[in-house]
């Protein structure tokens, strides 16, 4: 917000924000990670600001198959809270060779791939443990029906990874 | 979704328990309905209910349209889990059943 003060390596050079100009436009962007430091300086003007990573350098890595149909919706807003995700109303996420079974060719009712979505450690640990995955080894993470929406609102990223078939 | 009766909307606290002895145990099953996500089953002996995770159900391909043939018929299976307050799991796969 404007009058902000940043966090600059001299204390004598005063960073602030002095005015915010919104920008609206459809274009393809990016974001930006730093992969071996989570806080840095960048220059603005020529005062340099200390700023950070989005979301946290402890992020734990979550898959899922979505079932057939519903992989595109996913990837773009995360979990729909508003069809039918699993038999208790839970969504299910699970370590990367869970989400492969489910993402198998012969799984007819999934997807043959899976997102990956990345998610602070502490926020998934208050909205769900993980735990053993029942089906084979692996762990799993039931997000209940009431915290879809809290998930979807924690989750830094997703990215699709396609089976090789 | 195809079933007869949907243990899906029954509460797991009322599934009946299966014991955890049973665990790796082969086991006779009562198909009752099918889902996308799998399929739900009576275990005959311990009379409860227990799930089947859809990469479980079969070691050809799995739809809720072949798998729906299936229902009221019985089969073996394989308890995998029997945890205290969550679904029973269990493995319909030949493959997976020991002989």
């Amino acid at each position: 917000m404007v009058g902000d003060a940043l966090e600059a390596p001299h204390p004598t050079r005063d960073g602030r924000v002095t005015s915010v100009v919104r920008y609206d436009a459809t274009a393809r962007v990016h974001n930006l990670t730093v992969g071996s430091v989570h806080t840095y300086y960048v220059v603005v003007g020529d005062v340099q600001v200390l700023v950070h990573n989005c979301g946290g350098d402890d992020l734990v890595d979550l898959y899922r198959a979505p079932q057939r149909g519903d992989g595109p919706d996913e990837l773009a807003n995360g979990l729909n809270p508003s069809r039918p995700v699993d038999g208790d109303g839970s969504a299910y996420l699970g370590t990367e060779d869970v989400a492969q079974e489910y993402a198998a060719h012969r799984v007819g009712t999934h997807e043959d791939g899976y997102i990956r979505f990345k998610v602070n450690r502490r926020d998934l640990a208050a909205i769900t443990p993980r735990r053993k995955y029942q089906g084979g080894p692996g762990s799993e993470w039931a997000i209940p029906h009431s915290k879809i929406a809290e998930f979807n609102s924690k989750t830094v990223s997703r990215e699709r990874i396609d089976m090789p078939w | 979704m195809v079933r007869s009766i949907d243990i899906h909307d029954i509460p797991v606290a009322e599934w009946g328990e299966l014991p955890k002895s049973l665990i790796g145990q082969v086991v006779d099953v009562e198909i009752l309905c099918v889902h996308p996500f799998g399929v739900g089953v009576r275990v005959v002996a311990a009379d409860s209910y227990g799930h089947v995770n859809a990469p479980h159900v079969t070691d050809g391909l799995f739809t809720v349209e072949e798998a729906s043939k299936e229902i009221g018929s019985q089969q073996k299976a394989v308890v995998l889990a029997a945890p205290v307050g969550w679904q029973p799991t269990l493995s319909l796969r030949q493959s997976e059943i020991p002989s």
